[in-house]
């Protein structure tokens, strides 16, 4: 009960802070900064290569490091209290070459600036900087190793885009917890310190301590290198302050010199020192690899100790507490990667998914609530900005204060925070041997990827095209886009004469193409173990420094690969809808079915509707869902027998898509649930688009039956007009809706897409797509898309008022 | 589920009172909604049971109204494919130059257009259900009211016109364990009215318009009845609420208002008065019944004018909410 009273209080307490003016205009200045190129950490990473050449790789990658964090430049804008800039402006990307250079060359003329995803500015003088160093890194660079280790079949399913790895195929590594709390504890003077110890007990002479001593060597280089970075910031402060005329920045910029002498060197002594010393981490991380989902992880827990001593001692105010919660918010967005312009298509909308977590439970099983928790609530509600991924985890004794403040910043559109299971992921990790206190200390990584500090589970091991997986086994292992030979000749389809012969070719694709993404997973290890070490991010991981090896040499205390399944909802869609048609119902042939699909359904209109009005996926009907629930499964099991060459294996697969759920769709033909060649696929564990027409309690129990507990994660998103969460009691409903699906039928993930006014014009003109979208009011609801264009127009209206 | 035939149906709705309730009894359902928030407490699946003795002009669920089944044409879904003009037994669908014309007069609404329209241009409203199949789907959801507090909701039309159905779908919800709530306009023979709101958990009482004569205009009967019911179920120990449908030009006058909460606080047995705003969602299933929406001028009510109407109820010491 007390428990209970103290969530109520901190969330009357919190929800009123309003957002400074400063933060206003940082923000705005974040928000309206054109995202850009930088070449400076290229040039910086070109010179240092040059000099090391012949050094053991660990060393030049430290050195490389090392080079850009004392020559970069620093800046320090008005207005700003955490400080740390990730290239010479904000939201400008720096340039990784060592990953790869082709693409770059390609694009970097006219390309980068015009291309229709993620456009950037790129300066005369940054063009003539990345021309001049190109030519250095040809036949050196990560890509051009990957692709020459890989052989044809892999490299053709990869073209077919049956799976897709850019992110680690040209860029570096990422999804990972960075271990704040030992800097926070120890600061990196005593990582090296714990690391002198280290080499103090090596032999030498024995080739595995030599190989420590190289690693260990390399750590001293990128901790020294990050207290001198935050030193440079230290001095830039003090610079300022002597000549700034307002006597109350002047104080602010003393201020942070002193943070910045202090950490992240020593130990954090104060709230502010603590979350200064999390963003340089941050930065740092992101400054030596361009791999995504750096994710700060449970900051509500990490921070809260020196909040509360902080606020006892009367040194801290909530409202100052909040002030530097809400830099570091933005700091966040200042964070942009570039990527070639096939990638910008998986990730659009320069996502760097650096998710922070709050709630869930201690490491003893206790809800973990603090008043920070409503904080970072209310920073999100301040900024409002694509960053970060931001997760509220949600678990039986979560008090409904805190998902009632979540419920409100939801509502007024965003989709954030998304909302995630302690029900179901603490035991998904105790299955995967993730001791019980470990896993209770969980936070998503990325998007929804489990994440321990003692892990390296190399997240985004490959999005996985299930449905092009299906397209093969009705197509005798051929693409139907290019009439090349890609899969397993499974049989002509014409001649399948029961459904056990479509799921039994289905199968036998499934494990093909697992096979070939098996071996490129292994192939990016290999080649990352050799000429990527991520020495930095080896740091502020749990188990390297013990080790005395790095993440890509299987460091970490626990390894996986965790690939990703996209279109389920498409595969189960299609098998349902031959399986009822074509085999139950006779209205159609195997022939006739496989014509159409050559033909994209044209002169076959028919046919596609019979398709399309067999049961559907997110209707709570066992007939589709059942299906959906075996193509992962299916889809699972196929991929549990791999190892990884670090330790464990690659099924630890999770089920979501971001935006490859159009690149993949663009190279799928048409498929059996009615959808037509080249749209896209079904979005994360979702329903196709527009078929679940009973509401959101149907969808989420069908989502429910597949087995979620075997994932790494999925995403679900729905959503919902705001007239659903308009009042007290209906938010209250809403939360109960959610707590039920997450808690007690055991869904791991939702997120909840308030619908806008865009989004409903979006409906006027594109119907077929928005058949699930319901509007709601007392003893009346009726299908958006089947109002008058009139009331349509009205609605719209209503829905900005709702919003605003 | 297949269609019965109309005069199935009127048959079932003549007979419909005073026989025992069993869960193969059937009843004309027009369509059961999940996660429900605002008919009743918590997440509640409404059924909408087909039938209504009002017509009010403001309407916004028309289909609801006749007993029979209709045939509802959505032109914007039309594929003008034919298939419908060629199945229709009685000949009655034609062609016109952006889609099809029903003759209604000629229509049996035997459903067979709807069964091969793939388009989702026509459809059927209103199916047989037996008690049994609407408390399967109900029950779907039972996990969601265990958390909420929700339930089963039935509304219509007038849920209790169908009384045997009505009272089948009560008992065999509370066999299950699930909570009930009615919708009701009060428009029933109070014994059959009475012997169904007795046993659910909540009533949500419609009264619309206090004066006798302005609510035949509006709603084609007078409100002696409704407000009779509504004072016996007052005197026994049924939960309820009051809501009024707040259309502008029929039931948003002051008078309209006072009257109403002061009938309403001379009962004692009710706080909470919902004032349910007007919107004219429904005007596009006037068309697509084919009939003439007769509100298509009507203004919508401001926030200011609710909130003015809630004071008028505050006065009275009743508890004004206004509906979503």
């Amino acid at each position: 009960m007390r428990a209970v009273e103290k969530a109520r209080d901190w969330q009357t307490q919190t929800s009123v802070i309003r957002a400074t003016e400063r933060i206003r205009r940082l923000r705005e200045r974040v928000a309206r900064s054109e995202p850009s190129v930088c070449s400076e950490r290229a040039v910086l990473v070109t010179e240092s290569y040059k000099e090391t050449e012949g050094q053991p790789m660990p060393i030049r990658r430290a050195k490389a490091l090392d080079r850009v964090l004392r020559n970069m430049t620093v800046f320090i804008a008005p207005d700003e209290l955490i400080v740390g800039n990730h290239a010479s402006k904000p939201r400008s990307a720096p340039v990784f070459p060592e990953m790869g250079v082709d693409w770059l060359s390609r694009e970097l003329d006219s390309i980068l600036e015009t291309r229709s995803q993620d456009r950037m500015v790129v300066p005369p003088k940054v063009k003539e900087d990345l021309r001049s160093i190109i030519p250095y890194w040809r036949g050196k660079t990560l890509r051009e190793a990957v692709y020459a280790a890989l052989p044809k079949d892999v490299i053709n399913a990869r073209l077919a885009k049956v799976f897709t790895l850019d992110n680690h195929e040209e860029g570096g590594l990422g999804h990972m917890l960075p271990d704040y709390p030992t800097v926070l504890a120890k600061g990196f003077n005593g990582i090296v310190d714990e690391v002198e110890e280290r080499i103090g007990c090596l032999d030498l002479t024995r080739p595995d301590d030599y190989e420590k001593y190289i690693f260990y060597e390399a750590v001293k280089i990128v901790c020294r290198a990050a207290c001198a970075f935050a030193e440079r910031f230290a001095d830039e402060a003090q610079r300022l302050a002597e000549t700034e005329r307002d006597l109350q920045r002047k104080d602010e910029l003393l201020r942070i010199a002193q943070v910045c002498r202090r950490v992240p060197a020593q130990p954090a002594g104060s709230f502010y020192e603590a979350i200064q010393a999390c963003w340089f981490v941050q930065l740092i991380i992101q400054i030596e690899t361009n791999g995504t989902a750096i994710s700060p992880g449970r900051m509500d827990q990490i921070l809260y100790p020196y909040y509360a001593r902080d606020v006892k001692e009367n040194k801290l105010t909530p409202e100052q507490a909040q002030e530097l919660i809400d830099c570091f918010w933005i700091k966040l967005n200042e964070i942009i990667k570039l990527r070639s312009e096939p990638a910008t298509h998986v990730h659009a909308g320069f996502p760097t998914t650096q998710n922070v977590t709050i709630g869930g439970q201690t490491e003893e099983g206790i809800d973990a609530t603090n008043e920070l928790s409503f904080m970072f609530l209310t920073a999100q509600d301040h900024i409002r900005l694509s960053q970060p991924q931001f997760s509220l985890r949600v678990h039986r004794d979560t008090p409904s204060a805190l998902l009632l403040r979540a419920a409100e910043v939801i509502r007024k559109g965003g989709g954030i925070p998304q909302l995630i299971s302690d029900e179901v992921l603490i035991p998904s990790l105790l299955a995967r041997g993730i001791p019980l206190e470990t896993a209770r200390n969980y936070a998503p990584i990325g998007c929804v990827e489990l994440g321990v500090y003692e892990l390296w589970g190399r997240g985004n091991g490959g999005y996985f095209n299930i449905p092009k997986v299906l397209e093969l086994a009705l197509n005798d292992g051929v693409d139907r886009m290019t009439g090349q030979q890609i899969g397993k000749k499974t049989g002509d389809p014409r001649q399948f004469t029961s459904f056990d012969d479509v799921m039994r070719a289905f199968r036998e694709q499934m494990e093909y193409c697992t096979y070939l993404l098996a071996i490129e997973n292994n192939v990016i290890d290999k080649v990352h173990a050799e000429l990527m070490p991520h020495v930095f991010i080896s740091t502020v991981s749990r188990g390297c420094i013990e080790q005395g090896k790095d993440v890509t040499r299987g460091g970490a205390r626990y390894n996986w690969t965790g690939p990703i399944g996209v279109g389920i909802a498409n595969a189960g869609d299609s098998l349902a809808a031959i399986k009822k048609v074509v085999f139950e119902e006779g209205k159609a042939s195997m022939a006739e079915l496989i014509e159409a699909l050559d033909h994209d359904w044209e002169n076959h209109e028919s046919l596609r509707q019979l398709m399309r009005h067999a049961p559907k996926y997110g209707n709570d009907d066992d007939y589709a869902d059942l299906l959906v629930k075996e193509v992962v499964n299916i889809f699972l099991d196929s991929l549990k027998r791999y190892p990884t060459p670090r330790g464990g294996d690659q099924g630890a697969a999770a089920l979501f898509s971001l935006s490859v759920s159009l690149p993949f769709g663009w190279a799928t033909g048409a498929t059996p649930d009615g959808r037509k060649a080249g749209t896209p696929l079904a979005d994360g564990v979702s329903p196709v688009h527009g078929v679940d027409i009973k509401g959101p309690t149907a969808v989420l129990k069908s989502v429910s039956k597949i087995e979620h507990i075997r994932t790494n994660g999925t995403i679900l998103n729905i959503k919902f007009h705001p007239c659903a969460l308009q009042g007290e009691r209906q938010l209250q409903k809403f939360c109960d809706l959610i707590k039920t699906y997450l808690v007690d039928l055991k869904g791991s993930h939702v997120q909840v897409n308030v619908v806008s006014a865009d989004t409903l014009r979006d409906a006027q003109r594109h119907p077929e797509q928005y058949r699930d979208l319901v509007i709601r009011v007392t003893g009346y609801s009726a299908f958006f898309t089947e109002l008058s264009r009139e009331v349509q127009d009205d609605i719209i209206e209503r829905t900005e008022h709702m919003l605003m | 589920m297949a269609v019965k035939d109309s005069a199935t149906i009127a048959e079932d709705a003549e007979d419909a009172n005073g026989s025992q309730a069993n869960e193969n009894q059937t009843g004309v359902v027009f369509n059961i909604q999940r996660y429900s928030v605002h008919d009743g407490p918590g997440i509640r699946t409404v059924v909408f049971l087909k039938g209504c003795p009002l017509r009010c002009k403001w309407c916004s669920n028309p289909e609801s109204q006749s007993l029979h089944p209709d045939i509802m044409y959505n032109k914007a879904a039309c594929a003008r494919c034919g298939a419908c003009v060629q199945a229709c037994p009685t000949g009655c669908i034609h062609f016109t130059e952006t889609g099809v014309l029903l003759d209604r007069d000629l229509c049996t609404k035997c459903g067979t257009c709807a069964a091969v329209c793939l388009f989702g241009g026509l459809r059927v409203v209103g199916r047989r259900m037996t008690v049994d199949d609407v408390i399967r789907e109900v029950e779907k959801d039972r996990v969601f009211y265990d958390r909420s507090g929700g339930g089963l909701t039935l509304s219509g039309g007038e849920p209790t016109l169908q009384a045997r159905f009505a009272a089948g779908l009560i008992e065999a919800a509370r066999d299950r364990g699930l909570t009930v709530a009615i919708e009701t306009c009060g428009h029933q023979d109070p014994e059959t009215f009475l012997s169904l709101v007795e046993r659910v958990d909540l009533v949500m009482y419609d009264l619309k318009i206090i004066d006798a004569s302005l609510h035949r205009d509006a709603t084609g009967v007078p409100n002696e009845l409704i407000l009779e019911n509504v004072r016996l179920l007052a005197a026994r120990d049924v939960p309820l609420t009051i809501r009024i449908p707040v259309i502008p030009g029929f039931t948003d006058s002051e008078a309209n208002i006072a009257g109403i909460a002061k009938f309403v606080e001379s009962l004692h047995a009710v706080r909470e008065v919902e004032l349910v705003p007007y919107h004219r969602f429904g005007q596009h299933k006037y068309e697509m019944l084919g009939r003439e929406y007769l509100l298509s001028d009507a203004a919508g009510i401001t926030e200011e004018r609710l909130k003015q109407l809630s004071c008028i109820l505050a006065a009275y010491g009743l508890n004004p909410v206004v509906g979503g």
